[in-house]
């Protein structure tokens, strides 16, 4: 256990006894004032302590991944993953080729929302069924989004909560074991179930900011993969210049990824991993600063944010004269 | 002597940036020159129409390739010059200056992208900041968007907009009662010009994009009809071959940007409308990767240090 580990509390626990009187998650954040106040909840703190928690759990730790432990928790999440992935055979794009976005995302996204509910009683044994409802919405969005045909940190996010509320609960145990499985096996293979999505429904990226931000679709992969390689100095920050990648941490598989779909300079289409190879000395400063990154591009822009089912299990404990004042303004306008 | 906008043309097209003080300079001379013009500007024939370029630069010298070079050919920029793309200062300042230096021969209208908001979350932002350190050259430049045109009519009888038609306009003279001198609204007849799409569908539908509307080939052919137009040229929409006409050559997608984000392996197109309005369209290839510029030492961002 390192260091940094041992100064990290645990997650707090949600008894699955209580779930049922919670509010069910919504879209709370509809202002710049309710982002702010959002990272002033119980919930957002909660996340905050989980990725740290993630992040330590692979420090050293690299790819392929043989799991010493089996755990049926972590076995039943990879299950439920497959069968999203099986469910890209049985529905085929439709022969649009003009389209970006292709309308068969739909069905897909149609076949998620009717059997989430039959997906989450297979996962979850009985005594976790009352919390069916307060995690569905997190799984829900965790794909893209099925009007708009597009995916992003902000759905990936929603996974990553997922994760969360199941770890609150305790279908999923905070430990470091468990944990590490969760970022090797669980979120690797969702990453890839996201690609496939990505290649085979030609999915939009959600409003990314085009070369200047850190990834068209993703950001997690980045923060755990430079978690991985963070105590050691073999391998330099530069090394992702020169490919080749070995598959063996996340960054380098994000970044083999991108290599594999885009045509062009590095430097020009990849900017910012650009200059983080060529300025960033230490994988300890890369990881702290995807995370400051992390909280400032993401979690604090509201066009991301705003589609996040919060409240119930990740707490909204905000005062309800500082909630919901202000005016909605326009949700997510996005485009060519 | 060259003048001091010849020269900084020539530096634009070396993809080079000019100061910031030249863009403020730039930026005020382009306001004077598009505030006279119409909401839908007249254009004569012949003219190159072309769709989105979202800061592609490099393949935008491969469009000048194919097109030819402004002045000797009369150019129609039909919006989305910035966002996405490495190069959207570059690419956005050189239109610019060229709409400065032959403003009969180039003629640039509003995309979606020009927008205050829309620059925020898809990069054109976040490259100023980068490459001027500020976000005044941001700040300046979006001063212009709110001047640009919403649409062109070449000759009487091709009417060009980014996007499409919208349900609160049935005639072009509809659109010139609009006061354009605004950041797009989030909706209404001027957001739809910008934001709307063709669809095989009858009537009008709801956009996926969350702006604007889609509307099938019934409202396409009546609208063309009502307003004695032969066609509608509009961008807005990736077409794998540069260009897609649809609903009996009533409409036509223009696109040009070639292998769009990197990724898209698409090729592009301009529309070449000759004095007797016949349609020819010139598809282009992506740049090679020599010509581009060798990469810039920049710092990573704050989080970083």
């Amino acid at each position: 256990m390192t260091s940094e580990q041992e100064a990290l509390v645990s997650l707090r626990l949600v008894p699955f006894r209580s779930v049922a009187t919670l509010p069910v998650p919504n879209q709370k954040i509809k202002t710049e004032e309710d982002v702010h106040l959002w990272r002033s909840t119980r919930g957002y703190a909660d996340y905050g302590l989980f990725l740290r928690r993630l992040n330590e759990a692979v420090v050293g730790r690299y790819l392929p991944w043989s799991s010493p432990h089996s755990f049926p928790t972590i076995q039943s999440t990879l299950r439920l993953l497959d069968t999203l992935d099986g469910w890209i055979d049985e529905i085929p794009p439709l022969p649009t080729p003009q389209r970006f976005g292709n309308l068969a995302f739909r069905t897909w996204g149609k076949r998620l929302e009717d059997e989430c509910q039959s997906l989450l009683s297979a996962l979850l044994p009985s005594q976790f069924h009352p919390a069916i409802s307060h995690v569905s919405p997190y799984l829900l969005t965790s794909f893209g989004s099925f009007t708009r045909m597009d995916y992003g940190t902000g759905h990936e996010t929603s996974f990553a909560l997922f994760l969360l509320c199941l770890t609150l609960i305790r279908f999923l145990e905070p430990e470091p074991d468990l944990e590490r499985e969760i970022v090797l096996t669980v979120f690797v293979r969702y990453m890839r179930l996201c690609w496939r999505l990505q290649d085979v429904y030609k999915l939009e990226p959600a409003g990314s900011h085009g070369v200047w931000g850190l990834d068209d679709y993703s950001f997690l992969g980045y923060i755990f993969g430079s978690a991985q390689l963070r105590d050691q100095s073999e391998i330099p920050v530069s090394a992702v210049l020169q490919p080749p990648l070995p598959p063996t941490n996340l960054y380098f598989l994000c970044i083999s990824r991108i290599r594999e779909v885009k045509y062009g300079p590095f430097h020009e289409h990849s900017s910012q991993l650009y200059s983080i190879a060529m300025g960033v000395k230490h994988w300890h400063k890369v990881n702290t600063g995807l995370f400051k990154m992390y909280e400032a591009e993401v979690l604090g822009k509201r066009v991301v944010v705003q589609h996040i089912p919060l409240g119930g299990v990740l707490e909204w404990d905000v005062p309800e004269s500082r909630s919901g004042s202000t005016v909605v303004t326009q949700a997510g306008v996005r485009g060519l | 002597m060259p003048s001091d906008l010849d020269r900084q043309i020539e530096q634009l097209m070396r993809c080079e940036p000019i100061s910031e003080e030249e863009v403020k300079r730039l930026c005020i001379k382009a306001r004077e020159i598009l505030v006279e013009e119409a909401n839908v500007q007249a254009v004569d024939s012949p003219v190159t129409i072309c769709g989105d370029i979202h800061g592609q630069f490099w393949d935008m010298m491969e469009l000048f390739k194919v097109g030819g070079a402004c002045p000797d050919t009369n150019y129609l920029f039909m919006g989305d010059f910035v966002d996405r793309g490495f190069y959207s200062v570059e690419t956005f300042l050189l239109l610019l200056a060229l709409k400065v230096r032959y403003p009969e021969r180039m003629t640039l209208i509003r995309g979606n992208h020009e927008s205050r908001q829309i620059t925020q979350v898809y990069g054109f932002y976040d490259e100023c900041q980068r490459k001027y350190g500020s976000s005044n050259v941001w700040r300046w430049c979006c001063e212009v968007f709110d001047y640009l045109a919403l649409g062109a009519v070449v000759d009487g009888r091709v009417f060009c907009v980014h996007g499409g038609l919208s349900p609160n306009l049935q005639g072009i003279d509809q659109i010139r009662a609009i006061d354009r001198k605004q950041e797009v609204p989030h909706d209404g007849p001027m957001c739809d010009l910008l934001w709307s799409d063709p669809d095989e569908i009858t009537g009008w539908g709801l956009s996926p994009r969350g702006a604007g509307f889609l509307f099938g080939a019934d409202i396409a052919k009546a609208f063309a009809h009502h307003n004695a137009i032969d066609l509608v040229a509009r961008a807005h929409q990736l077409a794998m071959e540069g260009f897609k006409l649809m609903f009996d050559q009533t409409i036509v997608t223009v696109w040009s940007a070639p292998n769009y984000c990197y990724r898209c392996g698409n090729v592009a197109a301009v529309l070449e409308l000759d004095e007797h309005l016949m349609q020819e369209y010139k598809v282009f290839q992506h740049a090679p990767a020599d010509v581009r510029s060798i990469p810039a030492k920049r710092p990573p961002a704050d989080y970083f240090l």
